[in-house]
């Protein structure tokens, strides 16, 4: 059990960023970033003993983290809850000179429905077609339609 | 869409990485269910330890009346039972102490107390056990001497050979998990104070 855990908390530390990212880029507000962040924590770790290495280990964190965000029901009453987590950086809020471009990114990406959110995400960190494919379920030629699709979208939002 | 609007896309989440690399993960909810986890394996245990010495408080006394045919010690028998309702109490008092399940709302500094005195006082009940139970088979195996005959008492002896390092592998294999889950809780505990 100790060897699973330290196994899983480095691989956590590995892909924080990425996983966040996500949860982040799905999100209203920071609290809705933060629930999203331990949900997708806590799905890797459900899963974590049926992931055999049957894909890279980085598709399979996008995967998750990406079905955590799309699936992730909203609750209508937020109850309080006692502070749990962070990562403790408030990128809705703070506002640096960085922050405030990452907030540009978020606006831009935002527009999107949830599955182009997903792609231009994927896409943005340099992943092949193939992979995209494989992280969302889709054909690489789907990909390659929808990324044209969603590059005028943002074209035509840009121009506004 | 212009090149640039994309090269600056791509900077800004380059900017976003480079902003969540200095940051640290803190999951209460995940520490949380890992613990819960291990809580499972210590109940686990505990009940298995409750149905062993319950089913020997209800067939004991059968069987110490059969044995009472053949000049079975009555004092022993009432020992037996005695030692084995004492464990089952003693175990079912350091157990609830424990409070398995209300321990992850709990202050930390107090989980890790009562995690290190439950090891200490089930240490000492153990080794209160062990004495009796020496003394126990010593006194069995006297019993046996008197009404066994030579050959009997050698299959006896060889019977005792067998299931007494079993008993004690038993007995030491589950209480060494249930110290080792411990001993993880209290390190995963210590890891947040």
């Amino acid at each position: 059990m100790k060897e699973k855990e330290n196994e899983f908390t480095s691989i956590v530390k590995a892909h924080k960023n990425t996983i966040y990212t996500v949860c982040y880029l799905f999100s209203k507000d920071n609290d809705e970033a933060n629930d999203l962040f331990q949900e997708t924590l806590i799905n890797l770790w459900r899963g974590f003993d049926s992931f055999k290495g049957q894909c890279e280990l980085k598709t399979w964190i996008w995967r998750v983290s990406l079905n955590t965000c799309l699936t992730a029901e909203r609750k209508k009453k937020r109850s309080v809850k006692t502070v749990p987590l962070s990562m403790d950086i408030n990128l809705f809020t703070d506002t640096d000179d960085d922050t405030r471009q990452i907030q540009q990114l978020y606006r831009r990406i935002n527009k999107l429905g949830v599955v182009d959110r997903a792609i231009i995400l994927l896409w943005l960190e340099n992943m092949s077609y193939e992979e995209i494919g494989q992280i969302i379920g889709i054909s690489t030629k789907n990909v390659s339609v929808k990324l044209v699709r969603i590059k005028e979208q943002l074209k035509k939002m840009s121009n506004e | 869409m212009e090149n640039n609007e994309l090269e600056e896309m791509k900077a800004q989440l380059a900017l976003l990485n480079e902003k969540l690399e200095k940051e640290h993960i803190v999951n209460e909810k995940l520490t949380k269910e890992t613990l819960r986890n291990k809580m499972r394996l210590v109940n686990t245990n505990k009940y298995f330890i409750l149905v062993v010495d319950g089913l020997c408080m209800v067939f004991g006394p059968a069987l110490i009346w059969y044995l009472r045919m053949y000049n079975f010690p009555i004092w022993l028998g009432f020992l037996a039972i005695a030692v084995t309702a004492f464990d089952f109490f003693a175990q079912l008092v350091l157990f609830n102490k424990l409070n398995l399940n209300s321990f992850t709302n709990e202050n930390v500094v107090n989980s890790i107390k009562k995690f290190k005195d439950f090891k200490k006082y089930h240490k000492i009940l153990l080794t209160f056990e062990w004495g009796i139970t020496a003394i126990a088979f010593i006194s069995i195996f006297l019993w046996a001497s008197q009404i066994l005959s030579k050959q009997g008492l050698i299959i006896y002896a060889i019977c005792l050979a067998l299931l007494i390092p079993l008993g004690i592998w038993s007995v030491t294999s589950r209480q060494k998990k249930i110290y080792s889950t411990c001993d993880e809780i209290i390190e995963q505990l210590e890891e947040k104070v």
